[in-house]
Formats: C-alpha cells, structure tokens, sequence
C-alpha cells in the first residue's frame, strides 16, 4: 500500500496525457496488419473521465489499446455497439451485488470488446480488429457512478479515408476556462416592442438640468486623498457622470428610455439604439470594466430630455414643501414595464411606450389616498406644447384632472 | 521499502524547502476519487457571470447572473444534461446574492435598491419587481457591493454593504446624502450605510448593525444563529479576515465610521483619528486567512449542514475565494467566549476555477455548488461548477484546537502513528498582521518554532502538538510534511492556520 501515494502523486504531478502524443501517430492502412495501431486510454485528473473521448479508426483496423489507470480507483473499459450505451449501463447497473465480481461487464452481444477493471497505477492491454461497418462505436466505464461522465466514441470511417490522431485532454481544467467565452454574449443589448429589454445599470446622464435631479444629492468634487501616504496631497478628484439609479428599457428601434427610480420620472428618450454595455461589462464576451470610464454609452439620438420638477409638485403650492418620490417596483404587462411610486398621498402608475416612430406615450393611473377634488399634473413650459392629454383640461402648463379622470389618463409626447 | 526510502528523502527535500522558503504550498490536486469538480454549462447567451446561487424547496437550482437574469434547472447526475428555464432575463445591477421566498419569489440585493422578484401569475416567469427598500446610498462607484440577504429569523434581513473605490469615481449626483469627510480615504465611504452591515427591515428602512468593513462580499449564518462576514485584504486590513458579527461593534475599516451618529462628527474624520484608538475600538477578525497563502478574496461563507453528507467535515465554514482557485475551509471554535480558529484548502486547483464568489450545498448533500465571477476585477473566471463528495474520505485535518500551549490536530482517518510521533513532520510557524491605512501588510513577528512535542492519540486520529510558545494576536501556520493515514494514504491538504485571539 505504501508504494501506491507516492506513484500517485507522481502520476497526477506529471504524467497524465504525455503519452498520448508520443504513442499516437497517423495510422497508415497498408502496414496495418504487420502491427496493431497502438491507443492510449488514461483517466483526467480532477475528473471522471477518459483522456481520450474520441479517436478515430478504419473499418477492419488492426488497433491495440491499452487502458492505464492513473487515477485512484478501479475502472473498466467496454466497446459497444453503436446505439446500444444505455442498454448496456442499464445491465451492468442491473447486475446489483455481484457486479464487482463480474468487473461490472454485463453479458449481452452489444459488447465488442471489453478491458476487465483495472486497478489503480496498473494498465490492461487488448488487441481487435475494427468492426467492418463504418459508424460511432461507444466506449464507457461501467464502474458504478461512472458511465455518464466516463464515456467516449470510436469513430470507424471507410478504409481509404484518413485517421486522425485521437483527441485528447490533459485536464478538465481546459474545459472550465472558457465558460464565458463560450457563452457568445455581447455588450450590446436589445429588445423590441413585443419583448422590451430592461436593465439595471448606471445609466447615462446626458447634461440634465439640476431642477431635474432635485432628490439627488451633490456628489461634490473631493480632496485628492493618497492611499499611499495616507494623506490629502494637492489637487482634487473629479467626478463622473452618470445616474446611479435608474432604469434602462429598449423598445427596438424607435423608443429607449431612461426612468430614474430616484426622481420616480421619464428623464429622457431616444431612438436609432439603445446602450453600449462594453466599458462596464467588458468587450465581446467581456468581463472586465473600464477604470474610470465605465458608464455605458448611449446608442443613437436622444429626443427627448425632461426639464423642469416633478409634474404632481403642482399640487404643492406655497409654503407647502412638496415629497420625496418613493419607488416602489415595477409590473410587467406583455413585457412592458409599469413602474410604481408613491408621491405624497398619490400613489403612481406610469407606462411609457412607444407611439409610432415620433412620439412617447404615458399611460397613467393616480390614486389619490385623500381624494382631494382635482389632482394637478404640472408640465415644464418648454415640454407643454409637445405634449396631449386623453383627458382633463388644461390650465396653463398644468392638467387638472378629477379623481375619476386621474385614475386613468393619457399623454402623447412628439419629439418630431 | 525502497518506494518508502525514496519517499523519505522526497519528504526531507520537502521539509528543506519548508524551512528555507515557507511560502511554498505543498497541497496537491484533489483526485476525483474523493471530491470531483464537474463543469456545469449554462445556455449559450447567458453570460455566466455568478452572483447568487441557491436551491428552492423543489430541489431547482436557481443561478442568479450578473447580466442575464435568474436561470432555474432541476440537478441532473450529467452535469450537461441541466434543463435551463429563464425565470427573467432582466438585466439586474450587480445582484450579488439570493434569497428564496418561495418557488415563485426571490429577494435579491442590487446596486441601488433590494429587489423582490415574484411570478404572481405562476407563469413561470417573473413579473414584478418590488423595491423592498432603497435607503442606502449610491455614489455611482463600482465598488459598492451588496451581499445577502440573510433573514434574521423575525422579519428582516442582513445586508452587507461593500465601501467605494479610489480606483473609480462618484457621480455628479448621487442618491442619499453625499459626504465629503467619507469621500477621502483608498477605500471609501462617500454615501450612507458604505462599510457597514446593515438590517432591512420588511417596511424597508434601514437600522445600522455594525460598521468598519472594506469589501465584504460574504455574509452568512450559521446554523445556531451566529452572523459571519468575510472581508477582503486591503486598507486596514492586513490579510482577508472573517469576522463573527455583532451588533453595535466596529470592525476595523475606518471609513464607514462617517455614518455612526455616536462617532461623527464629534470624533472628527475617522481617518485622522489615530491607528491606535482605531485599534483599540475595533473588533478583532475570528479568522485571518494569511494573504497569498490561503485566500486572496474570500467570498460567501456557506456552512456545512449536510450531516456527513459532504464528508467529514460536518459543521464546518466553507469559504469561496475570488481571486483563486479554490475553496477555504474554515474551522471556528469559541475560546474564552470568543470566535478565533482555523482553515485549510477544502480544494485547491483540481480542476476548479477562479472567481469563486457564491456557494450552496445540494438538497441531498453530497455537492457543494460554485457561482463564479470575477465581476470584472481581471481575467474572466465566469461560470458554473460543483464539487461532488464521491463517498470515499480523503486524509484531511479535520480540525485544529487551542490546547494550553500548543494545538490538537484531529484528522479524518487514523493515521501512521511512526510518521505522525516525529516532530520534524511538522513545521511550525507564527507571524501577525499589521493594522493601517496600509494596503495589506507583510507578515510580522514571524518565528519558526522548532521546539515541540508530538503525542499520538490512542485512536490515531488526534495529534497534541505542545509547542515552545503560543501568543495572542497571532496567526499559527503548520505544514504537515509526509504524513499519512494507517492505510498508507496520503495528506491532500497539509497546511493549516490558526488564528490565536486567546488563549486557553
């Protein structure tokens, strides 16, 4: 027992896969029958699995293969006929208790050729004639517990055609590096009016208007503090644009909006594209952000940048200090979002589609907790005379609007 | 016996090596007889950047990404043949961590807000997502993680919530109230509640729980109720620590101090307060996890309750590392009334991937999930793995126990009683970690200890290490060097360290 860590460890430190290479060159068919082809099967370290999971052979191929188990414990080797693997892990699986004793090989025809198990640091070598019919021959290790990741194919191709050297892999390692790679995500998201795509992300902030962002907070320029000296030294650190809350959603190509969940309003819109994730999200398949340039870029024209406070500060006239916006969610309707807020004694539903390729619709519904008689809805002059209401009358740059009236109305914004 | 002689002069080679240069690790790949890593694929399209990973009263996996929504698929034994559904491809900001409501509703911290995400229609899919709260600052800093929730068993949930970094900016505008006292410092604390723990309470507002934390993008509870977090080295943090946490205590990160009523502004900026009242107010780490070493960003802690399940360490933390591949297992043990203890690789390499950052043990036990990402700090290491106990138990210490003046290392097996009664088998040192606005900090004090006294158990599974002097405050790292069990079997993992807070 003694012998069997240190040939262990020697075996995972340096072995594994070296032998592949040296042994396997091409197969030429005209010597075939002088010497077998020579393939060799060993076990991954940090997986169950072959180190050959596919290796090509001529029908009639004379072939000696060898099963060496470098690994740590006991495993057989079983040549099935095409289409015939579930049947054949179904027996062995069905041979129960006596299974060990029978190196877990069922008896059944499906099995061509079999390498009985092999202990561990021991190899077992057995020479055949490739079947005469071209196809995919299964190979697997019948080991309880090892048939579904322990398996791999002999591909028989016609005797003129070339055979390649068998595949093989030094460790499962290569197969975890490139889960992201192989996702073939892009930085560039899109949705369309059947499907919006939504996201959270610092969205970009275009030069909005500072009455706008009223609920924000000053992210002031800073004292240039060094991590190193632990100390202010001269100079100051700038700050960047952005907005740090809202919400992103893509119509397709004639509606993006930007709605901030902070100012629980539409802050802007555009078409033509929606955002470039790359500086946050990593080029192609990505990963890696941009120092301090990470916010995503926005695609296409905006048309539309909201100006002035918000539309129910109306009802705050006076001394009266209006509230904070609270946001409270979103709904899906079909994929559209319905955001939710609660302003005061109002609570807000608020939708915002696509109107054709020129205009933004809102669809809202306020409910007044109090029922005061009207609810005021203010508009920034420069936006009002863009703007079209389903119902209500219009008192100067505000739409009043009765409770009834309130709990379901509409807006249609041209940008054109 | 010739293998033996050649084993034996390998060994002394290794334990040269050990003495010259104590930073060469000895652990060898965990072979998959005893714990197998399998690669999980995720559906092409989905970016399988991992944020949260846990499994719903159905026994479903849910994969909570960092672009790509929230996945769902019943565990197969072929780890190809997942089914995936998507319960929403909504693009979340740095979700980095999931809590199952039901089969139909999930709590998930984002950037700037902790989010319910519910199915009411029982379609299948998601289709409200309500804004449980959204108190706690943003600054537009991409440093700014939130980890959890954990629910605190009445209604509310822990949140960890990660300081800013110099290494990116704040906004022009920013939600909450900005300071400018907080905005200084490597690592930062510009808006409310940056470098604290915090509890959300179901109206969500937000009590302050406990402060002075850096990046710690871990929290979890054990099972008796204990509140763990794990941080990451850096400012004020010599080496990445896990701390037991409580309310009301300070752990160490002084940014975070702006946004303590009791401290500030009375105190003045907590920077300029002064190493040493600093030191002296801040709770010390349960578990340093020596930098370079053991881990180099500790993520979720994720406890082993799977009652043997998993193997031989029932009850034990398991850590993931960011920055490595590999998991840490973390032994803790209340001395004197206080946490301190020790970890070891669970699994080094073996064929797992970096960016270890989120756990969860199977419904049946006998796997431990891996969500990775490196959330954009580096090279990718993104995706999906789990670590499979196959039945048979490797030789492992199993757990590493203060004793007046030296330590107990009790292992998985019985072991050699001949290789395990030479002292020479086992290399002994202790250093400490500095405490500054320094980013991390080499290893002070170190000392090799030569002198010790080894007894074997009468079982076999218990060595008693006396050594010439244990001192608090420090950290006491051995190299098991050519030990095996009675079986012949050899260490996978053969280094451990114990952080000493008190002693016995």
């Amino acid at each position: 027992m003694k012998n069997f860590c240190a040939h262990r460890l020697l075996h995972w430190w340096f072995r594994t896969g070296v032998a592949m290479f040296v042994m396997c060159g091409h197969f030429s068919p005209s010597n075939a029958q002088v010497s077998p082809r020579q393939i060799e099967i060993g076990v991954i370290p940090g997986g169950l699995r072959y180190n050959v999971t596919e290796f090509e052979a001529a029908v009639g191929e004379f072939i000696e293969l060898t099963l060496d188990n470098n690994g740590l414990i006991p495993h057989n080797w079983l040549l099935v006929q095409p289409g015939k693997l579930q049947d054949v892990i179904n027996a062995a699986v069905a041979l129960g208790g006596i299974g060990l004793s029978k190196d877990f090989i069922p008896q059944t025809p499906d099995i061509l050729q079999r390498i009985a198990l092999v202990q561990p640091g021991k190899s077992i070598s057995i020479q055949f004639k490739v079947p005469e019919k071209t196809g995919d021959y299964p190979y697997v290790c019948t080991f309880p517990g090892h048939s579904n990741l322990m398996r791999g194919v002999m591909k028989v191709v016609g005797k003129s055609e070339k055979v390649s050297a068998p595949l093989t892999e030094t460790s499962s390692r290569r197969l975890a590096l490139d889960a992201l790679a192989r996702s073939k995500v892009q930085p560039f998201p899109e949705g369309t009016r059947e499907k919006p795509y939504i996201i959270r992300t610092f969205m970009p902030e275009p030069g909005l208007n500072p009455e706008v962002l009223a609920n924000h907070d000053r992210g002031y320029v800073a004292a240039n503090y060094n991590p190193g000296q632990g100390k202010d030294v001269p100079g100051i650190v700038l700050t960047d644009q952005g907005l740090p809350a809202a919400i992103g959603v893509h119509f397709g190509e004639p509606l993006s909006i930007c709605w901030d969940t902070v100012e629980c309003r539409l802050m802007y819109a555009w078409n033509g594209g929606f955002l470039d994730m790359s500086h946050y999200w990593g080029k192609g398949a990505g990963g890696s952000r941009k120092g301090f340039d990470y916010v995503s870029r926005l695609i296409g024209k905006i048309q539309f940048k909201t100006q002035g406070t918000h539309p129910l500060n109306a009802n705050y006239r006076g001394d009266t200090i209006p509230p904070v916006p609270r946001y409270r969610g979103y709904k899906l309707f079909n994929g559209t979002p319905e955001f939710i807020y609660t302003f005061g004694h109002y609570t807000v539903y608020e939708r915002v589609t696509p109107s054709g390729n020129k205009a933004v619709q809102f669809d809202y519904s306020i409910r007044d907790m109090q029922n005061d008689s009207l609810i005021r809805f203010g508009l920034d002059p420069a936006i009002r005379p863009s703007v079209e209401s389903s119902i209500g009358h219009w008192e100067g740059n505000e739409l009043l609007l009765t409770a009834e009236e309130a709990r379901k109305f509409q807006l249609v914004l041209r940008y054109d | 016996m010739k293998i033996q002689k050649v084993l034996n002069i390998f060994s002394q080679a290794l334990a040269g090596f050990a003495l010259v240069l104590p930073y060469v690790g000895q652990s060898v790949e965990m072979p998959p007889e005893y714990y197998e890593v399998q690669e999980i694929p995720l559906p092409v399209g989905v970016a399988p950047e991992i944020g949260g990973l846990k499994f719903n009263s159905k026994g479903e996996l849910i994969v909570l990404t960092r672009r790509s929504g929230i996945l769902i698929a019943k565990p197969h034994q072929d780890p190809n043949q997942f089914q995936w559904r998507t319960f929403t491809d909504h693009s979340l900001h740095n979700p980095m961590g999931i809590l199952v409501e039901s089969d139909h509703q999930f709590l998930i911290p984002q950037m700037a807000e902790l989010t319910r995400i519910v199915d009411t229609d029982r379609d299948g899919t998601a289709d409200l997502f309500e804004a449980v709260s959204t108190e706690w600052g943003v600054s537009g800093n991409y440093h700014e993680t939130n980890a959890g929730p954990i629910p605190d068993g009445e209604g509310n949930w822990f949140v960890a919530i990660g300081t800013a970094s110099h290494n990116g900016p704040t906004f022009d505008y920013v939600r909450g109230e900005f300071s400018r006292t907080g905005r200084r410092g490597r690592n930062y604390s510009a808006v409310k509640d940056k470098g604290w723990v915090v509890k959300v309470t179901s109206d969500g507002s937000i009590i302050p729980w406990a402060s002075g934390f850096r990046a710690n993008n871990g929290i979890g509870m054990s099972p008796s109720g204990d509140l763990w977090v794990t941080d990451n080295q850096g400012d004020w943090r010599g080496t990445s620590p896990i701390y037991h946490v409580e309310k009301g205590r300070f752990y160490g990160h002084p940014s975070s101090l702006v946004w303590d009523a009791s401290f500030f502004p009375k105190n003045g900026d907590p920077l300029e307060f002064g190493v040493d009242r600093l030191n002296q107010l801040r709770t010390p780490a349960a578990i340093q996890l020596p930098h370079g070493l053991v881990c180099n960003s500790p993520s979720e802690p994720v406890f082993d309750a799977t009652n043997g399940k998993f193997g031989p360490f029932k009850g034990q933390m398991m850590v993931g590392d960011i920055a490595g591949q590999r998991i840490i297992r973390v032994m803790p043990e209340k001395v004197r009334g206080v946490y301190q203890g020790a970890c070891a690789f669970l699994i080094e390499n073996s064929g797992l991937r970096g960016g270890n950052n989120r756990l969860t043990f199977s419904p049946e036990g006998n796997a431990l999930y891996v969500g990775q990402t490196y959330r954009g700090w580096g090279a990718p290491a993104e995706g999906l793995q789990r670590i499979v106990w196959t039945g048979v138990t490797p030789l492992e210490v199993r757990q590493m126990s203060l004793t007046p003046g030296g330590f107990d290392l009790t292992f998985t097996k019985p072991i050699d009683a001949n290789a395990a009664n030479d002292p020479d088998r086992y290399q002994i040192q202790s250093y400490r970690y500095s405490y500054g606005h320094k980013y991390g900090s080499p290893q002070l004090d170190r000392k090799v200890h030569f002198s010790k006294r080894v007894n074997v158990s009468e079982d076999k599974f218990t060595v008693s290490l006396k050594l010439d002097q244990v001192e608090a405050g420090k950290v006491y790292q051995i190299d098991l060097v050519n030990l095996f069990s009675s079986d012949g079997l050899p260490i996978i993992n053969p280094m451990v360290c114990y952080t000493v807070n008190q002693l016995r």
